[in-house]
């Protein structure tokens, strides 16, 4: 069920991804950026509900005058603000799902990212009640409605006493104090917390994504301003408790649940939220969680060099004095709380060589579920399999399902968890032991790898930018990097080896064709 | 080029979709030849038993500062609630005091629509457990305009229904 859930969800992201890729490329693409567009969206927020509060009264005949002097007699301005403000409140909704629903989709919230996923549950209240809290400031129609609806959701949790909906149905029972008291909430109380909520969401995560690309953000806020333009957000008629609210306009970005309570119960919807929320906050622990054991450090061969540390895209390796009397300054130490087993520290290390002679073939830090050496294993049976002239060896990272793919297509795979566990000195090895003529390297792309970084860093150090460096000696144009979209997309990989292998037909001391579908 | 035609594509459709789902579609509560009867009050139900004056004895064995010359059970009698519109019950609720000893007031909100027209409404409460009858009762004739809400209270100083 889950599994078939993920399924659709990556289905219905490829039908967004392919087209957005396109038009912005990897780096830009808007998908690859929700949680730090969510931010930005919060930033125009903030910046233009700096501009609405100077000019809002705090009172009930004060806060729709104030807004209705902002919309139309300061329209070039504070008009513009009031939309922006609007808008982009629903924006950062709007990005939210598909950040969570992504999220779901590349099974993201599991091991040490349950926090992260579980932290971001208080967050979407948050977001929640602080964009609901705003429309009860403007006091129209729809303040009303959400008013009158929202006492009556809140009179539903069984630890009042007094009816709050009550209040909102006789003008003389409604004060000037309880838009200040909305207006503290609004303004100052929730935004605190909602900026410490994004503080912990990320606190976990090493480099995390704050702000996104400039262009992407440029684009945005262009286009958030020209709807502000073309279609200014504008106040229903004032509240009248006098009068039943009979039809409202509604946004549905946060209201959605609102007619529930109507056409259903407070209870109903209220047991919709606990639930779901508490069904997000339990999902990193159902099943099918894989639970692996975490990186383990070997203290006779690590050196202390301190890139599985610094590669590490969780934060999970800390760098300590050495407690077995080495020559060595430093000891890697692994959090195993924080390891979420991708093995990208595996190809950081610079002892993880297969050309060691050793019996026993043991790195600085290794992953136990596929260690260095049954790696090596595994590749020199798969390339035994290989014949011809034009042999292509194909590593595939298990977070695309490239892997199966390939091998449909016949080819040879050897299967990694993630690509960034994959050491260079594994290519090199593949080359020079001549057991295959190129190789193709195929993973998520750029800003979609499933453990942050994996595809980045692998690109780096195929291409000598990045320790451990692939070796001089070796043509990295024989070594073809294919990062993939989406699984919906994957079938291109095959179309993506065929293409190397006929430019080896053609021209085979001439340079192989690099990676055409993502990052390279 | 056409990376740029795509991306202005695609902020155009951002745009529309967020500007369209901010205020479309339209949600409506009440059809247009409908008005709103909202009950909303707490009251102060009787308590379950009458109070006893306690003997001298009886006050001699408190403290002090707990001598008071009646003891009264705290719990209170749950409320009936009716409300009719020409003799057909809309709404009718038995409400339970507050409170873990129960003795705390009882509180009712409920709104209910009727067509807009003239109506004779009665609203009545039992409080005192009595099992026919009500403590208190209003009737009055009212002519509800479209859209309008009206709100039926209880004054508990002046023990009478208010109707706004």
């Amino acid at each position: 069920m889950l599994l078939a859930l993920q399924k659709a969800a990556r289905a219905g992201l490829g039908i967004l991804h392919r087209p957005l890729a396109r038009a912005f490329g990897p780096a830009e693409n808007p998908l690859n950026h929700l949680g730090a567009l969510i931010i930005f969206f919060c930033w125009i927020v903030l910046i233009s509900g700096i501009w609405l509060l100077i000019f809002f009264r705090t009172s009930v005949s004060g806060a729709f005058e104030s807004l209705e002097y902002l919309t139309h007699e300061q329209w070039y301005l504070g008009g513009i603000m009031r939309s922006l403000h609007r808008y982009a409140s629903d924006a950062a909704i709007a990005a939210l799902f598909v950040h969570i629903i992504k999220e779901f989709a590349f099974d993201t919230y599991r091991l040490k990212r349950w926090f992260s996923w579980v932290t971001g549950v208080p967050l979407v209240w948050m977001l929640f009640v602080l964009g609901i809290s705003g429309y009860w400031l403007v006091w129209d129609e729809l303040a009303q409605y959400v008013a009158i609806t929202s006492a009556e959701l809140i009179d539903r949790i069984p630890i009042f006493t007094d009816s709050m909906a009550g209040n909102f149905l006789l003008d003389s029972a409604l004060s000037d104090r309880f838009f200040t008291l909305m207006a503290f909430l609004h303004l100052v109380g929730l935004p605190i917390f909602l900026v410490f909520g994004i503080w912990l969401h990320v606190f976990r995560l090493s480099r995390p994504s704050i702000n996104p690309p400039r262009r992407l953000m440029a684009g945005t806020l262009l286009c958030m301003l020209v709807l502000s333009v073309v279609s200014p957000a504008v106040s229903q008629d004032k509240a009248d408790l006098a009068l039943a609210t009979a039809a409202v306009n509604l946004d549905w970005f946060y209201l959605h649940m609102y007619p529930l309570v109507q056409t259903g119960s407070p209870g109903l919807v209220w047991l919709l939220l606990v639930g779901i929320s508490c069904l997000i906050c339990f999902a990193p622990w159902l099943p099918p969680g894989k639970i692996a054991g975490p990186a383990t450090v070997d203290l006779e061969n690590c050196n202390g060099c301190q890139r599985c540390a610094d590669d590490c895209p969780f934060g999970a390796i800390q760098m300590q004095a050495r407690t077995d009397g080495s020559k060595y300054e430093l000891e890697a130490v692994v959090d195993s709380d924080l390891c979420t087993r991708c093995g990208i520290c595996v190809g950081a290390c610079p002892t993880a060589t297969p050309f060691r002679s050793q019996s026993a073939l043991i790195p600085g830090i290794d992953l136990p579920e596929i260690s260095v050496a049954s790696l090596r294993e595994t590749i020199r049976e798969v390339a035994a399999t290989l014949t011809g002239d034009r042999r292509i060896l194909s590593f595939a990272c298990s977070g695309s399902s490239t892997a199966a793919k390939l091998r449909k297509g016949g080819e040879a795979v050897v299967e990694i968890k993630c690509m960034g566990q994959l050491p260079p000195p594994f290519l090199d090895y593949v080359l020079s032991r001549d057991m295959a003529d190129a190789i193709l390297l195929t993973g998520c792309s750029d800003g979609r790898c499933r453990y942050r970084f994996g595809t980045d860093w692998t690109e780096d150090r195929v291409l000598r930018k990045r320790d451990p460096r692939l070796r001089k000696r070796i043509d990295e144009t024989k070594i073809c990097r294919a990062w993939q979209d989406l699984p919906a997309h994957q079938g291109n990989v095959l179309k993506q080896i065929n293409t190397l292998r006929d430019s080896m037909r053609d021209s085979p001391s001439k340079k192989l064709p690099d990676g055409e579908l993502g990052a390279t | 080029m056409s990376t740029y035609i795509g991306q202005f594509i695609t902020y155009a459709i951002f745009a529309a979709g967020i500007g369209l789902f901010s205020i479309w579609p339209e949600y409506r509560m009440l059809d247009d030849n409908e008005a709103v009867v909202s009950v909303t009050f707490s009251h102060s139900s009787k308590r379950i038993g009458a109070c006893r004056e306690l003997t001298q004895a009886e006050l001699n064995e408190l403290a002090p500062n707990m001598r008071k010359p009646n003891s009264c059970p705290r719990e209170r009698h749950p409320t009936y609630l009716e409300l009719r519109a020409d003799g057909q019950v809309i709404f009718s609720d038995t409400l339970l005091p507050s409170g873990l000893w129960e003795d705390g007031k009882a509180n009712v909100y409920h709104r209910s629509r009727l067509k807009a027209g003239t109506y004779e409404i009665f609203i009545g409460m039992n409080d005192s457990g009595t099992s026919e009858g009500f403590d208190f009762e209003e009737t009055i004739g009212m002519t509800l305009a479209p859209g309008q809400n009206l709100v039926v209270g209880f004054d508990d100083q002046n023990n009478m229904f208010i109707l706004k």
